[in-house]
């Protein structure tokens, strides 16, 4: 029931910001230069794509680690609708056991804008997200027991499927011509697993460690803005 | 990158023991003393205590890689079975842990004694007492 309340709750949210942000646009004054006046439009003016540059960093890095993600959001006025695929591996080995995740996540949510920045196209946004995830699980370590002698265990968990709900918040700026730069922080939470066992979930890629009910991420994105019309025209010039 | 948590392998409170605990039937809010001179596990030929022991609560490990495990107790009473049986998890509790089992679903399969009940059906340092078991 709670989850079918945060579905409709990011579904609804374009609906109130839409309103929220209607503003009147002033007339030019008379005199030197006149450009076209532009609608308020629900119509996209541009996408923008973005990679993960946090996590291809740490990837370079950090040797049991491997994930990068894309991203891309669409313009409706003061509001985008965000989609980013992500994949992502860990591995971790220890004295005591071997561990290893692989998967792919997908999320997808409005963001309200709340820059007036339309020509610059720059943001500051507060989203809902939901994401799904998909991912397999290896766990293999030996056990020894005094009383009841010892085994050694190879476990997986295969096609797992996760999903949870995130509350983002973060800056897109311009840096030169298409050029843009960002970061998110996006507070996770409400995560459920489905799907046979053969061990407790220790990491759900896209996420983290399955135990935590919620838990704050950040993502540095590089992106590239594509317009989809070209600057508005100058009507008259003195 | 997320926030960083308290990471101690200390406090992972999951068990692989379950407690018994002893009740004077005809008063059974009061645990009651019983001298038991042997408790075997079945199938490794230990006892699980000392010889003649008196004690109203005992903790008795189960089969890690079983779901089932029978023990024996020898007392003055006569010789009495309890087979126990429950559901496992392994997990990583924190990375620097050692791997980790969770039990549940703990349940008393067979038994001769006079009368017990499961108080709890998860093995943990919260529960006090997994059997409660009624003696004449």
């Amino acid at each position: 029931m709670y989850r079918y309340f945060w579905i409709s709750f990011i579904f609804v949210l374009p609906v109130v910001s839409s309103t929220v942000a209607r503003q009147n646009i002033p007339d030019p004054p008379s005199g030197t230069v006149a450009i076209e006046k532009e609608k308020p439009s629900l119509k996209p003016t541009a996408v923008r794509l973005g990679a993960n540059a946090f996590r291809l960093g740490r990837t370079v890095f950090d040797k049991d680690y491997n994930s990068w993600d894309i991203t891309g959001d669409i313009d409706f006025r003061n509001y985008f609708i965000e989609v980013t695929y992500g994949r992502e591996k860990n591995t971790l080995s220890t004295e005591t056991f071997d561990y290893e995740n692989s998967g792919s996540f997908f999320r997808i949510g409005p963001e309200v804008n709340f820059t007036k920045s339309r020509e610059e196209a720059n943001a500051f946004i507060f989203g809902l997200k939901y994401v799904l995830g998909t991912y397999d699980e290896q766990f293999q370590f030996d056990r020894e027991d005094e009383i009841f002698g010892s085994a050694s265990f190879d476990l997986n968990n295969s096609a797992l499927k996760a999903n949870w709900f995130e509350i983002n918040v973060g800056v897109k700026g311009k840096i030169w011509q298409q050029l843009y730069l960002g970061f998110y922080f996006r507070y996770k939470f409400n995560n459920s697993v489905n799907g046979d066992r053969e061990f407790a979930t220790f990491q759900i890629p896209g996420f983290g460690p399955e135990r935590r009910r919620n838990i704050v991420g950040f993502d540095y994105y590089v992106f590239w803005r594509i317009p989809f019309k070209k600057s508005p025209k100058i009507l008259n010039k003195r | 990158m997320s926030c960083r948590e308290i990471r101690d392998c200390q406090l992972n409170d999951e068990t692989d023991f379950f407690a018994i605990r002893f009740f004077d039937r005809d008063t059974t809010n009061l645990a009651q003393p019983v001298m038991l001179s042997r408790v075997a596990i079945e199938g490794t030929g230990l006892n699980a205590i000392g010889i003649d022991t008196t004690l109203t609560t005992l903790g008795l490990f189960v089969n890690d890689f079983d779901t089932v495990t029978t023990y024996f107790f020898e007392s003055d009473l006569g010789l009495d079975t309890l087979t126990v049986s429950y559901q496992s998890e392994y997990f990583i509790f924190f990375e620097d842990c050692d791997p980790a089992q969770r039990f549940f679903d703990f349940k008393v399969i067979k038994h001769t004694f006079d009368s017990l009940i499961v108080n709890d059906t998860i093995l943990n340092r919260r529960a006090t007492d997994n059997v409660q078991i009624f003696l004449d």
